[in-house]
């Protein structure tokens, strides 16, 4: 219970968790009543935030379509991804292996399945990121809409077949690939395993960045938050979002991975930062 | 003017003086007007008041029994001292000649 109220007084700013954790300390209250005061106080924290347009302009432009659109995505890699991995975990002969030709075609294959999922993860850094960064104070709403929206938005069903190709259930509604879809592990749980993955845990990671970005450094700041909208652009390129604009495939793939060499070199920059 | 409640935590800040900071705040309010005073209308409450200029509000050093954590210690400004008095006056006026007691 106690880690419950720690985790609930995380919605709160620094200054304020420490100085309402600290009365609780003081005043013993019981554990339930402690934690109803702990969210009391962050709901009329968010119910002062969202007085303003800012958060629901976030909301309408950023963490509704922005989780829907992930979602869709995630839903259609998965399902694209899962006959690759169907072919090879379920039906797995140590020839694969051995012949040069089928190990050659392996590597290929997985690899592109590894580059699908970089991608999506890329993508929803960028989105979490963005989201981060332009919710401000209302950021915990506009996270929980987002990741209910990109955990469950697929509950609604798949687009229409004109709402773009590639949001479409391409491979579910091939024929051919029912065998991958008979069972529940990949018409079900893996979906969900992918968008908990690669859509949500990133989008909240960089939703932490963001907050940790430091404001004083306009660069530093900047940065992060341009290689995200490069990034979120190349998605709504690639899913056809943006009509009228056609961009090379390689363009679109370095703008999409940009955040992810952003991502790597930011170890090395603290470490730099921190032995001067 | 003041509302109702902000004048409750204006007067138990300034009784507490020196000592008046969250938790007493409450404990005081709790005390003496004989009314539950929940921490998210507590400091709303105190930062709509700094908001206002009435009252200056900072944090204070770690104590240990507090868990090494820091107060939130409250002053009472002069501005808030005149809207105080301007609302006390005011409740003391209409109340004249008034009596609630039932018969």
């Amino acid at each position: 219970m106690n880690r419950l109220i720690h985790a609930a007084a995380l919605l709160l700013s620094p200054d304020e968790r420490d100085a309402v954790l600290g009365d609780l300390e003081e005043m013993r209250p019981s554990a339930p009543c402690a934690l109803a005061e702990v969210l009391g106080l962050a709901a009329r924290r968010q119910a002062a935030q969202w007085r303003s347009p800012r958060p629901w302009l976030t909301l309408a432009t950023l963490a509704i379509p922005m989780g829907m659109l992930l979602c869709l995505l995630a839903r259609r890699t998965a399902d694209g991804t899962a006959i690759d991995l169907w072919l090879y975990a379920n039906n797995w002969v140590s020839g694969y292996l051995r012949q040069g030709a089928a190990r050659l075609q392996m590597t290929d294959r997985l690899a592109d399945v590894a580059l699908q999922y970089l991608m999506l993860a890329s993508w929803s850094w960028s989105a979490g990121l963005a989201l981060g960064k332009a919710a401000r104070g209302s950021l915990p709403l506009n996270a929980l809409v987002f990741a209910a929206l990109a955990f469950c938005g697929s509950l609604a069903g798949a687009p229409p077949k004109h709402f773009g190709l590639a949001l479409y259930y391409t491979a579910r509604a091939h024929n051919p690939n029912a065998a991958v879809f008979e069972g529940a592990f990949y018409r079900l749980v893996f979906p969900h395993l992918l968008q908990a993955a690669l859509v949500v845990a990133p989008a909240i990671f960089a939703m932490r960045t963001a907050r940790r970005l430091p404001s004083a450094h306009r660069i530093a700041a900047l940065l992060p938050l341009a290689t995200a909208c490069a990034a979120l652009a190349a998605m709504l390129v690639w899913c056809g979002l943006l009509p009228g604009v056609r961009l090379p495939a390689r363009l679109l793939q370095i703008a999409t991975y940009i955040p992810i060499a952003w991502w790597l070199v930011r170890p090395f920059r603290w470490r730099q930062e921190r032995s001067t | 003017m003041l509302g109702e409640f902000e004048y409750l935590l204006l007067t138990a800040a300034a009784r507490l003086g020196d000592d008046a900071y969250g938790a007493a705040i409450r404990a005081e309010i709790e005390t003496t007007a004989a009314r539950h005073c929940s921490i998210g209308a507590l400091y709303t409450t105190l930062d709509r008041l700094e908001a206002k200029g009435l009252v200056k509000t900072w944090m204070g050093d770690p104590t240990p029994q507090r868990g090494g954590r820091p107060k939130r210690r409250v002053r009472v400004t002069a501005k808030g001292i005149e809207q105080a008095r301007a609302f006390y006056t005011a409740v003391t006026r209409v109340s004249r000649g008034v009596s609630w007691e039932t018969s």
